[in-house]
């Protein structure tokens, strides 16, 4: 059976949609629909969209994403790097260039007509980028206008690969850009706060992803249930909740299943010290297919190299300062190896 | 929804024992109870039962009648359009030498066209054996064998390594300490294995030499 050519399911009365609370009821439908939306929207020259994501803060995501971004460039793909950490936007530096002039704010404020008018050249080869937004717009006060905004332009972007450097934390505009994206890149440090930060992104990632996705519809409510933690139908883990919905639905078990086997995240162990640092992305992937039924695809690990900030205080790309360290060439194996796999997905919907 | 044997540790149904083994080695210090892995996800309660389901499914698929019969099991449940098949619950606990023997294979992220694909898994196995000498204090000739034919290595060649003739070596296995020399030569001898085995001579040497010495005492 194709999973990809289900049925749409019949749609929910507005009354039967789950309410949390005042103005969230409209919104929540506004999200659908943007979501459906996006789903169907033109791609342009786009072939994929990766978002690098990991909870907490200095596991190494400007450094991915800039150098995933720069490795992209050199392979001879036209490349825009987007730097979402809204508010505290610093990619620029990462790239060693000066804060753009035009920034996301720009865009958000209409003071430039599209998206292309805020996208920098950084003088790297085939490698531009866009500026987060500074001061006025913050990741946490992005309205749900300026979100939708910004997804329906980025068909207009001429690049092969967009790349999306995401902020800390899991705020809901930071996980939904990591859902909008194509592939979504977990980065996490063999540390137990790294750790703890990068599941609690995965579980905010899992639920809103079931809850956005059309084809779950039915099963809203009680995703919903399952995202309080202490909700009073027992449902503790996202096995329970794939129970329950069996027993509820078998049909939207089945969806939710298809779901996640489509949902790939891609892992990288950032700062490995050691082999046993290293295997954590192995453990990771093992608990992750069990926890959440999710397949991670562990795509490499990053060596810990004193090199990094050396760069990051020449305010000089780490590739281009050390072009020999082991770390670069660690990089551009996972940008090798993760634009050739994203050959394969691009004749897959998405 | 019971997991079949193969899911819980992550295999085809065709897996070698080889492969069995290690994804067994691998899922189980992914889920041991220091496991960074599990860190903050999952409960004390939920690690133990999974750890028990693996201990399950390897008690099955390792030992070769045991796995036939669950795969016909499962073939007939399965024909007879039943519900999943059930494992069979055996408890039997695993041999420690199941857990030593480290397959001898290259590092698969040596080569690039190879980074998406789980490594050897000899790493899990070099926890099982840390796991095991972490809770040493003994020390003992058999725990030495143990340790070195779990690493695959000869008496021949530690011999080699250690420059002490294989009679002594089999003397310090053996614990036979008559035919053992002065102490200060055994001292020599045991640092020498530790190197060759990667154990702890600050803890092994002295608690090996204090019996030697209670025994020369008593002899």
């Amino acid at each position: 059976m194709d999973i990809f050519n289900v049925p749409p399911v019949p749609s929910v009365p507005e009354a039967d949609l789950p309410q949390s609370g005042g103005a969230a009821g409209s919104a929540q439908t506004e999200e659908h629909a943007l979501y459906a939306e996006y789903l169907q929207m033109p791609r342009g020259r786009i072939k994929q969209i990766w978002a690098i994501g990991g909870g907490k803060g200095g596991v190494g995501k400007s450094l991915i994403a800039s150098s995933l971004s720069i490795a992209l460039g050199r392979q001879g793909y036209k490349v825009v790097t987007i730097d979402l950490d809204l508010g505290g936007a610093n990619l620029h530096t990462a790239l060693g260039i000066d804060l753009p002039r035009q920034t996301l704010s720009d865009f958000f404020e209409s003071r430039v007509a599209t998206l292309r008018d805020v996208v920098t050249p950084t003088g790297l080869p085939n490698l531009e980028m866009i500026s987060g937004a500074q001061d006025s717009v913050q990741v946490t006060n992005l309205g749900f206008r300026e979100k939708a905004k910004f997804l329906r332009a980025l068909h207009e972007l001429d690049a092969d690969y967009v790349i999306f450097d995401l902020g800390a934390g899991t705020h809901q505009n930071t996980i939904d850009f990591f859902l909008y994206a194509d592939l979504g890149i977990l980065s996490v440090l063999p540390e137990p706060t790294s750790i703890e930060n990068a599941y609690r992104f995965i579980k905010s990632v899992f639920y809103r992803k079931l809850w956005l996705s059309p084809r779950l519809q039915r099963a809203r409510e009680l995703v919903q249930t399952a995202m309080d933690s202490k909700n009073a139908k027992g449902i503790r883990t996202p096995a329970d909740l794939y129970r329950e919905l069996g027993q509820m639905d078998a049909e939207v078990a089945m969806l939710m299943k298809s779901e996640l086997d489509r949902f790939r995240m891609k892992l990288i162990v950032n700062q490995t010290r050691t082999q046993t640092d290293i295997d954590i992305g192995f453990s990771i992937k093992s608990v992750c297919k069990k926890y959440f039924g999710i397949d991670l695809d562990y795509v490499g690990y990053l060596e810990y190299d004193s090199a990094v900030w050396q760069a990051v205080r020449r305010k000089k790309p780490l590739m281009m300062e050390f072009p020999n360290a082991a770390l670069v060439s660690n990089v551009e194996r996972i940008a090798k190896y993760l634009a050739q796999a994203s050959m394969g997905d691009a004749a897959r919907p998405r | 929804m019971k997991q079949s044997h193969y899911e819980v540790l992550e295999l085809k149904t065709d897996a070698t024992p080889q492969e069995v083994r290690e994804a067994y080695l691998r899922i189980k210090h992914a889920f041991s109870k220091d496991s960074l892995a599990t860190y903050s996800l999952i409960s004390r309660e939920e690690g133990e039962a999974l750890l028990q389901r693996i201990e399950e499914a390897y008690a099955v698929l390792s030992h070769t009648e045991r796995r036939r019969a669950y795969d016909r099991e499962w073939h007939e449940t399965r024909a007879l359009g039943g519900a999943e098949a059930q494992g069979q619950s055996f408890t039997d606990s695993v041999a420690v030498e199941d857990l030593l023997i480290a397959p001898p294979t290259e590092d698969p992220f040596a080569a690039p066209q190879q980074v998406a694909t789980p490594r050897r898994e000899a790493v899990g196995m070099e926890v099982e054996i840390l796991s095991s000498i972490a809770k040493e204090t003994e020390w003992r000739g058999t725990f030495l064998q143990a340790v070195r034919k779990s690493r695959n290595i000869s008496i021949e060649e530690l011999s080699e390594f250690a420059k002490v003739s294989k009679t002594y070596l089999r003397a310090i296995e053996d614990e036979d300490f008559k035919k053992l020399p002065a102490i200060v030569f055994v001292r020599g001898f045991l640092v020498q294995i530790c190197k060759k085995l990667k154990l702890p001579e600050d803890q092994v040497v002295p608690a090996y030499l204090a019996r030697v010495q209670k025994a020369k005492q008593s002899g």
